[in-house]
């Protein structure tokens, strides 16, 4: 199998964690890391795939558990796979955590490499602390604080996902804009999917859909530039058109996640407790098992024939089997929870383009039609400061936030 | 108590087109007039002296120094008439057909502010055929140069290119009267543009390396499903390229309507 363009290579680097969510899908925590032999190899196996499917980029992701309870090995992948990256091979690094453990200095060497970090926060310290408790059941939003203002002083593009459970739907339209005040301005949600949503359920999140979608609205119109994943996701999928094949992870193909004890699976989501040999798809000493992973991919892309017909079909994400089989246990069938989720989101991320598109919001037509969109955003926040209230660049008649 | 309801998959068989643009519609942060970046000066001086954004205009900035006059994009000499047939089928280049034209075409005359009127009967002397949309007010409308709107003379057999097949319908458009409409347009302020399916511009997988290239690689993919998929999005693509040439020359041929003297 060959996947040109970009191959992500997720390294889990244990399945230890400092924190014990409550919607966590990798499992049980236990103090399996993975060894320097087994990194190296993973690093050698990563790039040997970058080039023989002739990729320009290779993305490698550092996950867990908690990935910087082994900081130190982290930053050897990094340097090794620099290093040892040959001509024509980019080589590029993201870092999920939950923040805990991002100290000044450990900021400091992933900045030096280049690690981009995506921290997970659900909001404000209330629902975070509900949520994300650490092992002992404390809440973590407090030490959370130091480590958000270091991170966003550094990279004010940093990324940060919600994740948005049965308990806090009806709040997510106040944990936005509390992370957005907080300083960030890239902002994903998640929904738990695998969490016992009801149609009750849905129904208190779309009405937070809505709200936020009027807080996207008045931000848009007040001249704030974010992303919001939720809407500018579906917005996406008309102003650019559907998610192409050569931009889905292709189960396996594009992606795949290098779990501690070196054997590959398809995704992240599949990794769990590194039991599971139904979605195993080799090892980093011998290679992929191409016959199985040929089956994933065969699977996670054939038509969804219940799909048919749907007026929604090209701009959902039922395309994603492991959200279909996180939902509901199956790759190749669309999973109710993702079809009602998104015949709703879709529906409200469009009311609210249709009312920026009504005003004809110079903010909105660059972000969704103007390529340029994302070099500009990433110079302005990071070469063009903000002083006391009052950008130094600011555009004729706009003195910053109100 | 009510038992709640189960979640289900269930087909979304009518959705309302959203009033938003999509990919295939113009660039709505250029036409039909450029939106204003909304970042500071400074910004946009450095992006494009990186060559980032091309002519970019911040919010507040002055307004650019005029465009060059405008011409006509729908002369008889771009439209590919009279088309001579080939003796082959395969290897041609795709057309697009009238729907998927006229769609796009309407729409941009409508957003212009333009009232067409379908099937039109226009008769000015020795010039008389059918239009495509007309809005009869400001004189301004289109023909699609095809099928039933085109005469004997558009189409030239490949068999014997050097016998002309003369026009017969007054209800439709000929070579000659093509040439005086264009002649005439701006004199009579009149403005009638002649859309051709064989306009080259407007084609899409005229063989070129780029696409058989592309097409190899699609080919090479075992899965037959997967194929199909690679296979339709190079198809896909090439329609949009298309549409968005023939979007553009729409919206050009009215920008040149109106700086003769068009309402």
């Amino acid at each position: 199998m060959t996947c040109p363009g970009t191959i992500s290579a997720a390294f889990h680097l244990t399945h230890d964690c400092n924190l014990r969510c409550r919607y966590c899908y990798t499992g049980r925590k236990f103090g399996a890391a993975m060894t320097r032999e087994v990194a190296a190899q993973g690093v050698a196996f990563a790039l040997a795939e970058g080039a023989r499917g002739a990729a320009h980029h290779l993305e490698i992701i550092f996950f867990g558990g908690e990935p910087l309870l082994e900081r130190d090995l982290l930053l050897e992948i990094a340097d090794r796979a620099t290093a040892g990256a040959p001509p024509g091979l980019r080589v590029s690094f993201k870092l999920s955590t939950n923040g805990v453990l991002l100290t000044e200095a450990t900021l400091d060497e992933l900045l030096r490499r280049r690690v981009f970090v995506s921290i997970s926060l659900d909001g404000d310290p209330t629902v975070h602390d509900e949520q994300r408790p650490d092992a002992a059941g404390h809440g973590t939003s407090a030490r959370l604080a130091a480590a958000i203002d270091r991170l966003l002083r550094v990279n004010p593009c940093a990324n940060v996902t919600c994740v948005v459970t049965p308990a806090t739907a009806g709040k997510l339209d106040a944990s936005v804009p509390w992370l957005h005040e907080r300083g960030f301005a890239y902002l994903s949600t998640a929904l738990d999917w695998s969490a016992p949503w009801t149609a009750a359920d849905l129904e208190v999140l779309a009405g937070a859909y809505r709200r936020l979608g009027d807080w996207y609205f008045e931000r848009t119109r007040a001249g704030e530039k974010f992303y919001l994943s939720c809407f500018d996701e579906r917005i996406r999928t008309r102003t650019q058109g559907p998610v192409g094949r050569h931009e889905r992870c292709d189960i396996g193909c594009r992606q795949f996640s290098i779990a501690p004890s070196g054997r590959l699976y398809p995704c992240v989501q599949f990794v769990h407790e590194d039991r599971d040999g139904g979605f195993l798809i080799g090892d980093v000493y011998r290679g992929f098992d191409e016959e199985r992973r040929r089956a994933l991919g065969a699977a996670s892309t054939a038509p969804r024939v219940e799909c048919d017909g749907c007026a929604l079909q090209p701009r959902c994400s039922s395309w994603c089997a492991c959200v279909n089989w996180q939902s509901a246990g199956a790759l190749d069938r669309p999973s109710a929870l993702v079809c009602e989720h998104e015949r709703l989101l879709i529906e409200i991320a469009d009311q609210t383009a249709n009312r920026l598109w009504d005003r004809r919001d110079p903010v909105f037509l660059h972000k969704q039609y103007n390529p340029a969109w994302p070099v500009l955003d990433f110079a302005e926040r990071v070469w063009v400061r903000e002083g006391a209230g009052v950008r130094e660049d600011a555009p004729a008649g706009e003195k910053g936030p109100p | 108590m009510k038992k709640p309801r189960p979640l289900q998959v269930r087909q979304v068989r009518r959705y309302a087109t959203p009033r938003y643009p999509s990919h295939t519609d113009p660039d709505p942060t250029r036409l039909p007039a450029p939106v204003p970046f909304p970042f500071g000066k400074k910004l946009l001086a450095a992006a494009a002296s990186l060559g980032l954004v091309a002519g970019a205009r911040g919010v507040g900035a002055e307004d650019p120094a005029p465009a060059a006059p405008k011409a006509n994009p729908f002369t008889l000499e771009h439209s590919g008439l009279p088309y001579e047939t080939s003796s082959f089928g395969t290897g041609q280049p795709g057309r697009l057909s009238e729907e998927q034209a006229r769609g796009v075409i309407e729409r941009i005359f409508r957003d212009a502010g333009y009232a067409l009127t379908k099937d039109v009967r226009i008769a000015r002397g020795d010039v008389s055929f059918t239009a495509d949309g007309y809005d009869a007010e400001k004189k301004v409308g289109f023909v699609w140069v095809a099928g039933a709107r085109a005469d004997s003379d558009m189409i030239v057999s490949w068999r014997k290119p050097e016998v002309e097949t003369p026009a017969t319908d007054p209800a439709r458009l000929s070579l000659k009267e093509a040439a005086e409409l264009e002649a005439r347009a701006v004199k009579e302020r009149e403005f009638i543009a002649l859309i051709s399916p064989y306009d080259r511009r407007f084609e899409y997988e005229r063989w070129s390396e780029d696409l058989a290239k592309e097409l190899q690689e699609a080919r090479q993919i075992s899965d037959p499903a997967k194929r199909a998929i690679a296979e339709r999005e190079i198809h896909e693509k090439a329609v949009r390229v298309a549409l968005t040439n023939l979007e553009r020359c729409v919206r050009e041929y009215i920008e040149w309507a109106r700086s003769q003297g068009a309402q």
